[in-house]
This record gives C-alpha cells, structure tokens and sequence, in this order.
C-alpha cells in the first residue's frame, strides 16, 4: 500500500546536504514495519515528508500511496486517503476543544471519502468508546488540543486520534519518546488494538523497549538517510544487544561519534 | 539585617573621577550661532565650499525647527545662543607626529587612563583622541593604511578623502533629520572617519576617546563609518568631560552605512560627567546615532554601556535596507541620582528576510528616572522579517522610576514580532543568599546587577568589558536615599 | 511647541446651536463646555495618545444634528441580552422606552436616564478630563444615557444592557453620557451595546464609572458597526479598596472605533481586568487607547488584548500601566496579540510602563505574527482543510477573550460577528 522508492530530501534553506539519501521502503496492508536508527539519522524527516509537512524538500525519488502520488498531495488530502502521523511532539492548540477538532477532522475525512457525516451523538459513542480504549479521561476530551497534557497524555491523545480516524495507514514517530513504562504499555495497547489485516503501521523508533510490545513483522536500520539492513523482529534485538556502533562497524559504516551518544 | 537599600547606602561618597580640568591654553569661537560662526568653524577647517554650504543648508533648516519636548525627561528650553560652537586647545601648527602633541594633552589622556601610545596596554586598539572640538591624535593610522584601511578626524578625511566624505556624509541621518541633527551638521567640528575597504577583515579594534574640556561649550562631533562590501570593523566609542555646575550639550551624529556581507560593530561606553547628586550640572547627551545596512546580509550591531551624562536621549537605529540584513541593539543603562535617561532603538524593516534584536537593560536608583522607547517598524515590502525584543527594568529603592514605551508598526502579515518587558527589584532574598555564601553585601549589588546587564555585558569587547563591569558598580554606588 | 491641535469646523458652531435648545441642565454650563471644546479643537496626530488614528475628517466636516429615527425590536434582536435581563435602548441618544424594559427593577438598583437626572444635577457633567476635548464636547451636549446607582451590599441578580443605536444613514452625531455607582460591596452585571443599523454617523460616549469599597462590576462590551459608522468611547473608572472591576469588549465592525480607557485603582487591592478582541476588515479602524493608574498598594491589574487583522483591516493598541511611588506589591500584567491575517493589513501597537515603586511585579508583552505554521499543519494532517483549519486556528485565538465575556449571549453575540468576519467561517457555525 504504501511504496517509497529511492527518496531524497533536504532540508529547506538549510545548506546541510541530504539527510534522506535514496531511502526505499514498502509496507503491505496488515503489516508491522520498525523503523529504527540513530539520532540524526533521518527519522523524523521521514515522517514529516510522509504527512506533508513544509520545509522539506524531496530531490528525487517517490512515494505512493495506494497507487497514488503522495508528494503531490496536501496534508488533509493525505488525511482524507487514510494516512495518519502520530507526532513524536503533538501541537498544543489553546482556544480548540479537543472533541471539537476530533469531530472536524473525522467528519472533513469521511466527507472527503463520501461517507455520511457522524452526527454529534453518534460521534460521543465512538469518541467515549475509543478514549476509554487508549485510557484517555473523559475530561480530556473537554480540555483544548494537548494544552497543558503531560506527555503521555499528549502521546495516548495521539493514539486516540487515530482509532477515532481509523486510518489505512499510521506512522508512529518515536510514539515511545518521554513516556514511563506503563504509559507505554497503555499506548502499545492500544495501537495492538488498531492492528488489522487492512491497516499498514510503521513504527519510528530509536529504541527496541516499544518493540517488545509492538511486535513487528518487520524491522530496518536507518542510519546516514539510507536503510541499510533490514530483517525481522530479531533484528531489534540484535541491534538493542549490540548497539548501533557495532552493527554499522560490521556493516562497514562508519558513523559520526555524535550520531551515537544516545545509544548506549 | 540591612537591607539592600541600606547596603548600597553605606558606600556612598564615590565621585566623579574624571572630573578634573586641564588647564590648557585654548582658542575659542565667540559664543552665538549664525552664519558667521558657521562660516568661521568651515574656514578653521579650511573646508571646501560644498561642505560650508551644506552647513548652511542645515543651519537654514535648523531654523525652521523646534526643541523637541516629547521626550519623558524635562529639559527645558536649551539657550543655543549661550554656546561657545569652537574650542581648541592652541597649537601654532598641526603635530607631525605623536611625538608632538602637548604634553598637557597628553597628561590629560594619561590620567583617563588611556595613554596616547601604540604600546603598553592599548596596543590592540588604535584610538583617535578628541580634545573639545578637535580630534589631537590617531594612533596606528600607518599600520591601517597598510590595509587600506582609513582611520583619521573627521577633518583630516574632508582633506584627504572628500570623495568618500561627500558621498556618504548625510546619507544616513540627513541635515535636517532632527533638531539636534541639524544643529550637528551646521556646527559639526570634529570626530572620527573610517573607511574598510572590500573584503578587509579589520584587526585591531578602532576607538575614538571624546573628552569635553572647555567650558561653556557644546561638544558636536560627527563621526562617519562606511564598510565595504565583505568587511568588518569594530569600534569603540568612550566620553568624560570634567565636573561643572552648569549643563554641557553634546549633540553628536554618528552615521555607519555597510554594505554587502559587511558587519559593523559599534560599542559605547557613556560616562559623561552625570552631574551632582541633586542634578546641578552635567552633560546633556542628546545623539542621533543611526546605521543603514544598505547591503544585503550585512549587519549592525550596537552595544551601549550608558552611565554617565545627567540627561542621556538618544536612539541608536539600524535602517535594514538590504534583503537578509540584521541589526542589533544591545544596551544597559544606568542611571543614579538625579540622572535621567530616555534611550532605546528604532529598527526599521524595509528588506526582505531581516531580522532584528533589542535587549535592553535598565537599572534606576536614586531619584533617577529611566525610559526605554523603541520603534520596531515593519514596512510592506519586508517578507519574514523577524524582531525580538526584551527589555528589563530593576529599579533600586522607591523613588526612583522605570518605564518602558515600546512602538511596534507592522504591515506585512509574515512578520513575526515579539516584545517582553519586565520590572523587578533588587532582591533582598538574592543579596542574603549572596551574603549566606561569604559575599560582601556590596559585592553582592555588584553581583546581581552584572548578572542583570550580563546579556549585554557579553557583547562588549573584551577591552571594555572588565571597565564596563566596573563602572556598573561605581555609578550604583551611594544610589539611593 | 508643536501645533497638537485641529480647528473644528465653523459646522460644530451650527450644530451646537441647533441641539442646544433640547438639552437638558444648565444652559451656562454647557456653553462653557463648548467653548472650552472649540479651544481645545481636535487633536491631531501629533498629539501622543492620537499617533495612529486620524480624526481630520470629522474635524473637518461636522455632522448633522441627530434625529429619532424608528427602530423596531425585530431590527435589535441579533444584539440582545436574554434572560433575566433589564434594558434601556437608546437611539441617536434618544431614549427609546418602547425598546427598554426597566420595569420591576429589584430594590437597591436605581436606573433613570440622563436627560432627567442632569436637569437637577449639572455636576454630572463634570468633565474628569479637562484635557480632553472629546469629552468636552460631548458635556457640551450630552443627550441620553444612563445612570445607574447599585446601593450598598445589593447584589443585583438581572444583567442590565444599556444599547446605544446609531439608525439611519443620515449620520448624525450622538453624545451619550453613562454614569454608573456601585455601592460598597454591591454587584451588577451589564452590557454596554453599540450598534449601528445604518453605515454613517457617529457616537461620542462618555462613561463615568465608579465601584465602591468591596463593590464589583462587571462590564460585556459589544460593538457592531459598519460601513463609515464612528464609534469614539471614553471610560473613566475608579475602583475603591478591594472593589472590583471588570470589562470585556469584543469590537467587531465600525469605520472608527476608538475605546478609550482611564482606570484608577484608589484603595488596596481594588482589582481591575480589562479584556478585549478587535477584529477590522477592510476600511476598518479600530484604536484601543489604556491608562491604568495603579494610586494605592496591592492592586492587581490586568490587559489581555487580542487583535485579528483581515485584509484592509487596522488595528491600533496603546495601554499603560502607571505606577505610583505608594502603589508597592503591585501586581500588573499587560499582554496584546496581534494575528495578521493578509497583506494590506496594518497593526500598531503600544505597550507601555510607567513605574515609580519598586517593590511591584510589571510584565507586558507584544507580538505580531502570522498563524503558526506547525498548528496548521497538525490540523491538515488530520484531514482538515486548510481554510477550516485557518479559521479555526483564528476563532481560537480569539476565544480566550471571549470567553471572558460573563453574559453567555454576549459570548453568543461575539463568536457570531468574529466568524461573519471570517473566511471559511461559516463552515464552523455550530462553534457559536
């Protein structure tokens, strides 16, 4: 569902050269792909490229999604098609009651579908429902998008959105960053719950900890812009074992030192 | 316990110590303004006609204008009839060399501090030393040279360079810009010009040293700095003048154009006499001080450190013309007594992608009253500009004011401007911590107040950082009763 | 000196003359007025507090004499307080009793209009700002209005809205006068409404208000201009020991709007909130203008004001905080964000300190900007498009004002008009 091929991108107005540099990747329907690597190694980029965000630019290569041109899409349109980035730093938006940007966003998603929109009561049930699912309060729901959430309220609010948003296809950006053991089972929780044959995850992640909860079909190491191996769930062990030092030693990368301070 | 009010009380009876006088044979112009005393200041100069008469047109428009009285300090009318326009110290002809100057100039400059000499301490800044009127000596100007570098009086470079003078004198800050700038370019006698041709990188940091000596006269010095494309300078500006009862005017201009990738650094270190405790004298520091990055991504910072003088109003701008430019404004201010200070910036956004940065310091004590004013201005054509403004008070005991009057004009919808603005007090709680520690409570004033200015303080060369510090703590001692 | 003056034109003579005989109070008082007025002329924008906003053409042409034009209750409905509200309608500063009800009022509260009080009370003409030559000559012919008086320790239970009506298109110049005195440790809640029908004319208010030891007031102010309407508001207020006031205005409409606020806090810890959104279109001009004086210790004081700029739209803010050497703790905060929403937008902004204590906690701040680009973005990515997402983001920003507003119509009234004024708006009419 999901094919990037030989993926180049910058940064705009920054002459720092390539930090993605020929990235290929591609994920089936009901797949579990990790996505691991280094500080630095161009992981958030990729998920900011995938949902659309200004500032970057892709120099050469391609993603599509179902077929479709993704790079040439807006961000809701990439919403609307059923693509969904968990933020690894959700946006506080003072002023905007969460339920009420959960409704917009569902409805502007199923009218972009052609789907019927939910009504407000219809919406509570499924809101309700979820929330309780990913251990959300209910006066969260009230409170203004992620004003004043602590961080794993923020990250479970996170999770919430995409179960309300039921996407195709979710990308989870170091959706483990700054969360404590149990809100990180809460989380993995519930992204386990949103597992399904049709739905495509892709977990970014520096560490292999989430992974013992996500498990996944998948794993890659991204290091330098490039997946440079790739394999299964053993490979997060592997990589948790040895660190990245030794696998790109083994690899014949050579890896700046700084790239790799938060690894051990 | 004392208190920090009590503490900064006990070590009172710091003077001035850059009061005295030199007593020097001088050459003085009759006091009055007309076009006489114009003409006469030109022909001392032996100037060409051009600049006689643009004096004169600055003079015709000086007289259709007012003293200004939007200002929070309350001057009073200015007599401008009662000053003396000329003062020079009396020398049969000009000293060929360094050797040659007056050796009661030279005393003079010795007991400043800054000796007139290439050596000893001052051996990584080349100074230019203005006497009253007339600028006495240049240190390094050969060496300079040798890099194309030009660094002399303003006089000497009307003389020598009038092609360069001509072209940007006025450029910036126009005859009849404001009352006080147009009295400067009517009666403008001496100051400092450089020049910093393409692509130089200048070594050694350039210092022009004013010194008001004469009374009865206005110091009105003009100074004039223009880097080329790819070039850099430092400068640095240092003023006493010695104890009078009666108020001195000092109306300086100064201009500084750079252009493309070019970056001029200009530092202040204000000391002027401040006047006695309860306001009798002092100088009146009243100074259009303006820089036109006129190239793209060139750059102008000002650094101020303001102590001195009884009435300081001035607003060193930055006119940021040239696409990707920057301007900076980093000040402390001071003031103890009964000084009064009304200081602040002007950016001005005209070029795409500028970026511009205030942080201003203030510290009032005494019966001293302060006002930051600032004009951050966004024109239509400016995509992306971007100011930060941050503007602290700390006011020393309760008769003493603090004000903040911040202009913020935007027309185009991609700028992004932010002003704060704090007031505080010094804090008991930080003076006994201090104490608790082992510090002595006046180091302890000391201490927090550096650390208030220490933004600040950090972009000041290193050659006027450790006076600057100390000056802090002198012009706050005995501040409050 | 700088001439700060403009000469009003020969017209204002013809239009005193013309209302004079209708006005009630002293005759001799109010030509005293005048003339002081045609002393002080208008000022011009040399003049500090006028630096931005122009007032040459309304020196320069004066306006008609106001007339009583019809106004029915269908006409105001968008703009009223429902509930336990009472109400005095004004239109072209005539007072309209078929449009108020002041009926029942509860014991404590007295509300007659200012025609009837001032025939026996000239020193409610009194000008608090002798200066200033608006006020000047709305004493000169002041003509409708309220006054108000709360007694001590009533607590009144309905809102009362004062509506100001500028009707018609003939523009004349209505010159209300508010007095408003609440008792020691007394509370009212009230609305001050303007509201042009018609697209000219101008309103020259002037508001007197006073709170008590302990006494609370409570202020919704909503603006509804349009076309050339010109709205010019001044509000003195005093609070006493421990009294509190509180004012939220939400500007939305109006060629000119100028709202002109000169608080005094008098005793400790007296507590003034003033709040404000102001949204100009294009041709609109709406100048915020603030003096708090901070006159005793312990005073709290707080500005908190929202600009949003549509295309053609200008927006002025001028507030200050004076602090006087008695005034030790005071507590004062100033905040003014302004969202630029196009080009051909203009914002001027002033914030301003004025400090002589130095015991005192003072912070303001200013900013101007765009939207934020990445609150955008994570509502695209979330499949919202990207006007939706602009307005929702704008309606947001203005909220945290609105919501400040104590009359839920008036929270109703304001998320209404701000969403008409904004593009894409109507796709979030159920946020009203």
């Amino acid at each position: 569902m999901l094919k990037i091929e030989n993926l180049h991108a910058r940064i705009e107005d920054i002459d720092e050269g390539e930090i993605l540099k020929g990235l290929d990747l591609e994920v089936q329907p009901g797949e579990v792909h990790a996505v691991m690597g280094p500080n630095g190694s161009g992981k958030s980029t990729l998920a900011y490229i995938l949902a659309g965000r200004d500032g970057y630019e892709v120099t050469e290569g391609s993603v599509r999604f179902e077929g479709e041109d993704v790079l040439e899409m807006e961000p809701e349109e990439r919403a609307a098609a059923g693509l969904f980035l968990a933020f690894q730093y959700p946006i506080e938006i003072p002023g905007v009651a969460n339920m009420y940007f959960l409704r917009t966003a569902l409805n502007a998603v199923l009218r972009a579908r052609g789907e019927p929109e939910i009504d407000a009561a219809g919406f509570m049930r499924r809101l309700r429902e979820q929330a309780e699912i990913v251990g959300i309060r209910s006066d969260l729901l009230k409170r203004d998008v992620n004003a004043g959430f602590s961080g794993g309220e923020k990250k479970r609010n996170e999770i919430l959105q995409m179960a309300v948003l039921q996407p195709k296809l979710a990308v989870l950006d170091e959706t483990d960053s700054g969360l404590d053991i149990d809100a990180l089972r809460t989380v993995a929780d519930g992204v386990n719950r949103l597992r399904s044959p049709e739905r495509g995850i892709v977990v970014i992640t520096h560490y292999q900890r989430l992974l013992e909860y996500i498990v996944p079909d998948h794993v890659h190491v991204l290091v330098g812009g490039r997946i440079v191996r790739s394999g299964d769930k053993t490979l997060a062990q592997e990589l948790e074992s040895k660190g990245y030092s030794e696998l790109m030693a083994e690899l014949g990368i050579a890896v700046p030192a700084d790239a790799l301070e938060a690894t051990a | 316990m004392a208190t920090a009010l009590e503490t900064v009380q006990e070590y009172t009876g710091h003077e001035y110590k850059y009061g005295f006088y030199t007593d020097i044979e001088a050459e003085y112009a009759p006091k009055g303004l007309n076009d006489e005393i114009i003409r006469f200041i030109s022909a001392k100069k032996s100037e060409p006609e051009w600049l006689t008469e643009w004096r004169l047109e600055a003079y015709r428009r000086f007289q259709d204008m007012e003293q200004p009285d939007w200002q929070k300090p309350n001057v009073g009318w200015i007599d401008l009839q009662d000053i003396s326009y000329y003062a020079a110290p009396k020398q049969d002809e000009a000293p060929q060399s360094l050797d040659d100057i007056d050796p009661e100039i030279r005393r003079t400059y010795e007991k400043l501090g800054i000796p007139i000499e290439e050596q000893k301490m001052l051996a990584g800044v080349a100074v230019d030393y203005v006497f009253d009127s007339v600028s006495v000596a240049t240190t390094f100007k050969e060496k300079l040279k040798e890099l194309g570098i030009i660094f002399c009086s303003i006089s000497e470079a009307v003389q020598e360079h009038p092609e360069l003078v001509r072209k940007y004198l006025g450029s910036v800050v126009p005859q009849g810009d404001n009352y006080f700038a147009a009295l400067n370019s009517a009666v403008f006698t001496d100051g400092s010009f450089v020049y910093v041709p393409k692509g130089v990188r200048c070594p050694m940091e350039l210092s022009t040293y004013f010194r008001i000596n004469a009374a009865g006269t206005g110091q009105f010095e003009r100074t004039l700095i223009v880097a080329d494309e790819g070039s850099y300078v430092s400068y640095l500006e240092g003023c006493t003048a010695p104890q009078r009862d009666e108020h001195q005017l000092h109306a300086a201009v100064v201009e500084l154009i750079a252009l493309d990738d070019a970056e001029i650094k200009y530092s202040t270190v204000q000391n002027w006499y401040p006047g006695g405790h309860d306001g009798q004298g002092g100088v009146y520091n009243f100074v259009t001080k303006r820089g036109l990055c006129r190239g793209k991504r060139s750059k102008i910072s000002w650094t101020q450190v303001e102590t001195g003088s009884a009435i300081t109003w001035k607003y060193p701008s930055c006119v940021l013309q040239g696409d990707d430019s920057m301007g900076e404004f980093y000040s402390v201010a001071v003031t103890n007594h009964a000084q009064q200070a009304d200081t602040g910036t002007k950016m001005i956004h005209i070029g795409k992608n500028t970026r511009s940065r205030i942080v201003s310091k203030g510290i009032s004590a005494g019966h001293a009253d302060q006002t930051y004013r600032g004009l951050v201005r966004v024109l239509k054509g400016a995509e992306n500009a971007r100011n930060h403004t941050q503007c602290d008070s700390m006011l020393i005991g309760d008769r003493c004011g603090a004000h903040t009057v911040p202009y913020i004009e935007t027309k185009n919808p991609t700028a992004k401007v932010e002003h704060e603005a704090t007031t505080s007090k010094i804090s008991d709680d930080q003076l006994f911590y201090c104490r608790a520690r082992g510090i002595s409570e006046e180091d302890a004033v000391a201490l927090v107040v550096n650390g208030f200015a220490r933004e600040v303080m950090d972009e000041l060369p290193m050659e006027f950082a450790v006076e600057a510090k100390k000056l802090l703590a002198i012009s706050l001692e005995g501040s409050v009763g | 000196m700088p001439v700060r003056r403009i000469e009003p034109a020969a017209d204002y003579g013809r239009l005193f003359d013309e209302v004079k005989g209708r006005l009630a109070g002293d005759p001799r008082r109010r030509e005293a007025s005048f003339a002081r007025f045609r002393e002080l002329g208008f000022p011009n924008q040399r003049a500090e507090a006028w630096k931005y906003t122009s007032l040459k053409s309304l020196a320069e042409n004066a306006p008609p004499a106001p007339a009583p034009v019809e106004v029915t209750l269908a006409d105001l409905e968008p703009y009223l307080l429902t509930g336990d509200v009472k109400r005095l309608v004004f239109v072209n500063g005539f007072m309209a009793p078929e449009l108020s009800d002041i009926e029942g009022l509860p014991a404590g509260l007295t509300v007659a209009s200012f025609d009837e009080r001032v025939t026996h009370e000239g020193a409610l003409l009194a000008d608090a700002d002798a200066e200033r030559s608006l006020t000047a000559l709305n004493a000169a012919m002041a003509h409708g209005g309220a006054v108000v008086e709360v007694a001590d320790g009533t607590d009144v239970s309905p809102t009362l809205q004062l509506v100001f009506v500028q009707a018609g298109d003939a523009g004349g110049m209505a010159n209300p006068r508010n007095v408003v005195r609440v008792g020691a440790g007394a509370k009212l809640t009230m609305a001050e409404t303007w509201v042009a029908l018609g697209v000219a004319g101008v309103t020259n208010v002037v508001n007197d208000f006073d709170v008590a030891e302990a006494g609370e007031l409570t202020v919704d102010k909503l603006q509804f201009g349009r076309g050339r309407a010109t709205l010019i508001g001044r509000s003195a207020m005093r609070v006493a020991q421990e009294g509190r006031l509180a004012q939220t205005t939400v500007t939305a409409g109006g060629g000119l709007v100028r709202n002109e606020t000169f608080a005094r806090l008098e005793g400790p810890k007296a507590d003034l909130d003033l709040n404000g959104a102001y949204m100009p279109v294009k041709g609109e001009h709406v100048d915020t203008s603030i003096r708090i004086e901070h006159r005793a210790p312990d005073c709290p004081s707080n500005q908190f004001y929202k600009g949003i700029l549509a295309p053609g739209g200008h927006g002025v803010f001028a507030g200050k905080i004076f602090v006087d050497q008695v005034a030790q703790r005071t507590n004062a905060y100033q905040q003014n964000d302004n969202l630029m929403l196009a080009r051909d937008a203009e914002i001027d902004t002033k914030p301003e300190l004025e400090i002589y204590a130095d015991d005192v906690k003072c912070s303001h701040g200013a900013t101007v900007g765009e939207l934020d680009d990445v609150g955008l973005f994570y509502l695209r990515s979330r499949g919202i498009d990207k006007e939706t997402a602009q307005a929702i983001l704008t309606f947001a920003f203005a909220g945290e004002v609105i919501e400040r507003l104590a009359h839920e119509d008036s929270r109703h009234q304001a998320r209404r008009a701000l969403l008409a004024r904004l593009a894409g708006g109507e796709k979030l009419a159920e946020l009203v």
